[in-house]
């Protein structure tokens, strides 16, 4: 059991809530691929996906592409979106440029598929931190009607550096990085989805460090755990992960 | 084998699980068994060492560092999702580190992956 300072949340930095508060919140609201529904629909299955017997038995097999059956999922999605979602959370350090491709053979366009994986990222980002804490995973929201944008950033995202098309932070600076020159790739690599992007940053930011901290050796802005005890255990979790970006 | 991280010497074989202590970082040991109870399966093990975490550095540290296993779980799916390259300021390091700690991420070819 937590000891008392951590049992209410007003205990936990004020910064850290509003942004997982918010994106939690956004989900409700129609992007530019994806309806409102839709939205929380993916979530939910990235909160699923964690619990999921056919995604337990694909991480202990050699080939995570050799395991027949389905993910007990909402009917909302298509199933290659839920399964895109389920590994996407379970087993993304087997993922491939092939693997996407045949999502894109299946329908998925890469508009809508960074959309999605930056829901799956941050969702999961909240989830973790309230299970990690052991605190009670919010609920997902209600919801809100309205249709997609189906609009992409107004600059072009050109393909090549990535699996998917990036907008190069020299052409879109004030259309897609709000006139922010600094951003690395992985903030590039949701700029196809910019709202997406920018909560992914007030996610790091929050989380992690300021990039200007993040540049400066030894400097951990403020936070309880020291620089080198801040790296050691980010190196860790992305070696768990099977990534170390 | 070690390298300078934030103008201390730390062991990164400790990344990879080899080797013991704390990788010459302070409450390194424990640090490492926060991130592998918090990416496990089992409650109990985080609980465990949630209360020790918390014991030892504290309330703050403890959310500082839930704060840091959760936005480095995203970051890696975005990476992992997107086949993002390494950032060019990173790459030299990177390579370094993937030789010391034997970690690659290799492509559909079975080639190790450029970044």
């Amino acid at each position: 059991m937590l000891r008392g300072l951590l049992r209410e949340v007003s205990d936990i930095r004020t910064d850290l809530t509003a942004a997982q508060r918010t994106s939690i919140e956004r989900l409700a609201r129609p992007g530019m691929w994806w309806t409102g529904a839709e939205r929380v629909a993916i979530a939910a299955e990235a909160r699923a996906a964690r619990a999921c017997g056919l995604c337990r038995d694909r991480k202990q097999a050699l080939s995570p592409y050799g395991s027949p059956g389905e993910h007990a999922a909402t009917p909302l999605l298509a199933a290659p979106y839920v399964d895109a979602v389920h590994r996407i959370v379970t087993d993304p350090g087997r993922l491939t440029l092939a693997w996407l491709d045949g999502l894109r053979d299946e329908g998925l366009e890469d508009g809508p598929y960074i959309e999605l994986v930056g829901i799956v990222a941050t969702t999961l980002a909240v989830d973790t931190f309230r299970r990690v804490l052991g605190m009670p995973l919010p609920d997902l929201p209600e919801p809100q009607s309205g249709e997609p944008s189906r609009e992409g950033p107004a600059v072009a995202a050109r393909p090549g550096t990535a699996w998917v098309p990036l907008v190069d932070p020299r052409e879109g600076l004030s259309e897609v990085y709000d006139d922010n020159p600094i951003a690395p790739y992985v903030r590039q690599a949701l700029s196809l989805a910019p709202d997406e992007m920018r909560n992914l940053i007030e996610m790091e930011i929050t989380h992690y460090l300021p990039l200007e901290a993040m540049r400066r050796p030894g400097d951990a802005a403020g936070r309880a755990i020291d620089r080198s005890q801040l790296e050691l255990l980010a190196a860790r979790v992305s070696y768990l992960n099977g990534c170390f970006y | 084998m070690s390298s300078e991280a934030a103008g201390e010497e730390v062991d990164l074989e400790r990344i990879a699980g080899r080797g013991e202590g704390g990788g010459g970082v302070r409450h390194g040991d424990l640090i490492l068994r926060f991130a592998d109870a918090a990416l496990g399966d089992s409650a109990e093990e985080l609980g465990s060492v949630r209360r020790e975490f918390e014991a030892s550095l504290g309330s703050e540290a403890l959310v500082d560092a839930a704060a840091i296993v959760a936005i480095f779980s995203c970051n890696v799916r975005v990476a992992d999702a997107t086949g993002i390259p390494l950032d060019e300021p990173n790459q030299d390091v990177r390579l370094e580190t993937a030789e010391i700690i034997g970690i690659e991420r290799f492509d559909e070819t079975g080639e190790p992956a450029s970044g």
